[in-house]
């Protein structure tokens, strides 16, 4: 696999859970660039480079999204919506990945063009097996629109 | 006009038609009969003074016949017998015979003797000259063809009309030849009239028929009479009626009329036969009047008059027990009975009516549900006491001057309400709200009927009011504790949900690194160890905090002191004493404001809210150099509002709802689960009252809320609440 290395921004407000997953996905994939925000506020940030990511290469544009939905001070479904709505993010694929079951928040996300819904499994391995088919699935088979070159 | 006059007027009108009619048939037919009668008698009576001269005339022939065939005549004309005038022709000899003149002609016309006589003198008077003339124009009287030639007939002399006769003179043997003539004369004076009518017992006159008649039924008479009609018969007024005769001289000319008068004897007794029957009618009418009255009165009009008297009596007192009396067997007693039988069933349903009356008039009355009647044009016409409560007014009387319309809430109502009843002709349970005389709404639901006419036109309404007051409270009542219960299951559910993601968190870190520890220790890599152990050390901390607030939580709300009346200044100096150290050790100063109201609260909850909102603020103080943190409160519209003001970072408005909700961090960082605010939140609540935050980032952060406050401004709708909470 001769590719060069892609963007994953993961949006988690977790310190534990963004540590695990970082570390998932290093394992897990190889020429992976994982971005980690702990708001949505600071997610926003990066994605419309303003706040501390103002300047164009302080932030990639990521290859996959990872989405907690609880998130202080600007909520996941916010971020979701504001991806979804703007020109040049939205062909970016945003995967929720949350520990919520709500039904309201799973209708809420699809409503907002969400690619994915994943509730955050119990285990390690199993949590491994997940990230490993989501990032074989969003990052190699699946075919992106538009700017993928 | 009554009966008795009525039958009067017809039978009077009646009877006398029939007399007119009667009058008019027996005159015409019983006058004219004794007017034919009548003319009769007289036509016979002209007749008989006809035949009494005709008598007269033949009389005087006979007489002439005696001297004319008498042989002394005979010598005497042929001049052989000269004593003969001496021994004859004395003037006893006229007075005798009643003639007035004696003719002796020869048989060459010549006059060989001649005598007048006026009778009446008894003296002898010249043969009148006019005679002679008459004679000299017309000889036919001198010449009889045969002895037994005889001519008798009038002359009209200007003397006088004369009855004439003419015979031959011959001898006693009546032989001739013939000598000469004789001819004898009678006037038809007013003697020989008067004998006339002597004889004939008649009134006769006699005219000359060309004199100018003077009367003018003489002239009429005159003109009427000819030879074909010689007769002529014409009433001469009321009381006597006239014969005419007309009367030819010897020649056939026309010479004088008679005329006999008589009286109507026969006319005027047919008119007082006519006058006597039409008295006999008239009485026999009055009388028969007089006795159909009578009857009429005794047998219809005094017991209809009686009837009509009692009936009247009773319809007027309506005694209806009373009954009428009429005795005998006639169609009167009959109707007496009927009357009779129908004022028994009258009385019968008028009492069965009143009963019936009585017993819905009492429903009416005594009724629990609003009774009413009104008239179209919304004028009350009964309403019963329940109706009268219902709106609040003193006396039934009180209502009744009160416009329907002007009950209800909006006055147009009542129009919509009308155009409803008419259109469905009732209408079941319509929502209606009235007011009370005091103004106060009443919901009711009005059950009514239109009233109608006989010719179906609407005349008003009646119908049943419910009022509803009680209903449509307990009927809010029950919205507003559905709401209530929908709003906290949904605050459940949410509160469940986010119990169940906050827990996963910890969850899925902890068992995640459990089985992260276990490959590390497997592949011994023992660096690892350490940040795994902390992991999971975190995590279940976490879970144990998060479990400690929601406890804290439910118990907010249900586990509370009573509410007592507390200076909102002791809570904060509570709260204050409580974190003395965190504010010395933050050097925050604090301002408090004075003359606090008094609250109506639980103390301890509301120590507990003050003393977390300024952790808070302590908490995000950022770099401030000088922290301050105020305590007051103000009023807004009548409402005492409280805050705790701080001068640190603040808050970004999107920040301002979230920071209530169950465990929603502003800083992740931060110690805590984040269920402070919501526990906060949840005591305001509790205790009726309302929390926001107003604030901008960098500019501080203030907290507002409200609670029941005593005295001045004091809401007692909350004191209520407070105390009513569980």
């Amino acid at each position: 696999m001769k590719k060069k290395a892609r963007t994953i921004l993961l949006i988690e407000d977790d310190e534990g859970h963004a540590t695990l997953i970082t570390r998932i996905l290093e394992e897990v994939c190889a020429d992976v660039a994982i971005q980690v925000v702990n708001d949505g506020q600071e997610a926003l940030e990066y994605l419309f480079h303003s706040g501390k990511y103002a300047a164009q290469e302080m932030s990639t544009r990521p290859d996959l999204v990872l989405l907690d939905l609880r998130l202080p001070r600007v909520d996941g479904q916010d971020v979701l919506k504001a991806i979804k709505q703007s020109e040049t993010l939205k062909a970016i694929p945003v995967v929720v990945l949350t520990s919520s079951e709500s039904e309201n928040d799973v209708v809420t996300a699809y409503r907002n063009h969400a690619n994915s819904y994943l509730v955050k499994p119990l285990g390690f391995g199993e949590f491994s097996e997940l990230l490993r088919g989501l990032s074989t699935y969003w990052l190699v088979k699946n075919r992106p629109l538009g700017n993928e070159k | 006009m009554s009966l008795q006059k009525k039958t009067l007027l017809i039978t009077g009108l009646t009877l006398l038609c029939l007399i007119a009619l009667l009058y008019a048939i027996s005159y015409n037919l019983l006058l004219g009969s004794f007017a034919e009668l009548e003319e009769q008698t007289t036509r016979r009576n002209v007749e008989r003074v006809l035949s009494a001269l005709a008598e007269d005339l033949s009389t005087l022939e006979a007489t002439l016949g005696d001297w004319a065939a008498w042989d002394d005549t005979y010598n005497f004309v042929g001049g052989i017998n000269e004593e003969y005038v001496a021994n004859n022709l004395l003037d006893g000899t006229f007075i005798g015979l009643r003639i007035s003149l004696m003719l002796f002609t020869n048989q060459s016309g010549a006059i060989v003797y001649g005598k007048a006589f006026d009778l009446r003198n008894e003296q002898e008077v010249p043969v009148p000259p006019s005679l002679i003339e008459l004679l000299s124009q017309n000889a036919s009287l001198f010449h009889h063809p045969t002895t037994a030639s005889s001519i008798t007939g009038l002359v009209l002399l200007p003397e006088g009309p004369l009855l004439i006769a003419s015979q031959p003179i011959r001898t006693s043997a009546e032989e001739g030849p013939i000598r000469g003539t004789l001819i004898m004369g009678r006037y038809l004076d007013a003697q020989e009239v008067e004998r006339l009518a002597e004889l004939t017992q008649l009134s006769l006159s006699l005219y000359r028929f060309n004199e100018s008649p003077p009367l003018p039924e003489l002239r009429e008479a005159t003109f009427a009479l000819s030879k074909d009609s010689p007769i002529f018969i014409q009433p001469v007024g009321r009381e006597s009626i006239a014969g005419f005769a007309l009367i030819e001289d010897i020649y056939g000319k026309p010479a004088l009329v008679l005329r006999i008068d008589q009286p109507r004897s026969i006319y005027l007794q047919g008119l007082a036969t006519l006058r006597y029957l039409l008295l006999a009618v008239v009485s026999v009418g009055v009388v028969f009047l007089v006795l159909l009255v009578a009857v009429l009165n005794t047998l219809v009009l005094s017991p209809l008059a009686y009837l009509n008297e009692r009936v009247s009596s009773i319809g007027a007192s309506g005694d209806l027990p009373k009954r009428v009396e009429i005795t005998g067997r006639d169609e009167f007693s009959n109707l007496a009975d009927s009357v009779n039988a129908m004022l028994a069933s009258l009385e019968q349903s008028q009492s069965a009516l009143a009963e019936s009356e009585e017993k819905y008039r009492a429903f009416f009355k005594t009724s629990r549900d609003p009774v009413f009647i009104t008239s179209r044009d919304g004028k009350w016409i009964d309403a019963n006491d329940a109706a009268v409560a219902l709106f609040g007014y003193e006396s039934r009387s009180d209502l009744f001057n009160v416009r329907v319309a002007d009950l209800y809430e909006h006055a147009d109502d009542r129009a919509e309400h009308i155009r409803h009843i008419e259109e469905q002709g009732a209408t079941k349970d319509y929502p209606v709200n009235l007011r009370k005389k005091d103004g106060t709404g009443i919901p009711t639901l009005i059950t009514s009927v239109a009233k109608r006419d006989d010719k179906g036109a609407v005349i008003g309404y009646q119908g049943t009011i419910r009022d509803i007051t009680e209903r449509k409270r307990a009927e809010e009542e029950r919205e507003r504790l559905i709401k209530d219960l929908e709003m906290r299951n949904a605050e459940m559910e949410r509160f469940v949900y986010t119990i169940s993601h906050e827990l996963r968190t910890p969850l899925v870190t902890a068992q995640a690194y459990t089985d992260l520890l276990r490959r590390d220790l497997e592949r011994r890599a023992s660096e690892k160890v350490a940040a795994d152990l902390r992991f999971i050390e975190n995590a279940v901390s976490m879970m144990a905090r998060l479990l400690e607030d929601t406890l804290e939580l439910s118990r907010t709300g249900r586990v509370m002191s009573p509410p007592e009346d507390v200076p909102f200044s002791a809570l904060v100096r509570d709260a204050l004493v409580q974190l003395t150290e965190q504010l010395k050790w933050g050097g925050v100063e604090v301002a408090v404001a004075e003359d606090f109201p008094t609250v109506h609260v639980d103390r301890t909850r509301l120590v507990e809210v003050l003393v977390n909102l300024i952790e808070n603020s302590i908490k995000f103080m950022g770099d401030q150099p000088k922290p301050k943190i105020e305590i007051g409160y103000r009023t807004e519209n009548k409402e005492t509002v409280f805050f705790v003001k701080d001068n640190g970072i603040g808050l970004d408005p999107s920040q301002h709802k979230k920071v209530f909700q169950l465990f929603y961090k502003v800083d992740k960082k931060s110690k805590g689960s984040g269920a402070g605010l919501a526990i906060v939140k949840r005591i305001i609540e509790v205790h009726n009252g309302r929390i926001w935050v107003e604030s901008e980032e960098g500019k501080g952060c203030t907290v507002w809320f409200t609670l029941p406050v005593l005295g001045p401004g004091t809401s007692e709708d909350a004191q209520v609440a407070v105390r009513g909470a569980p």
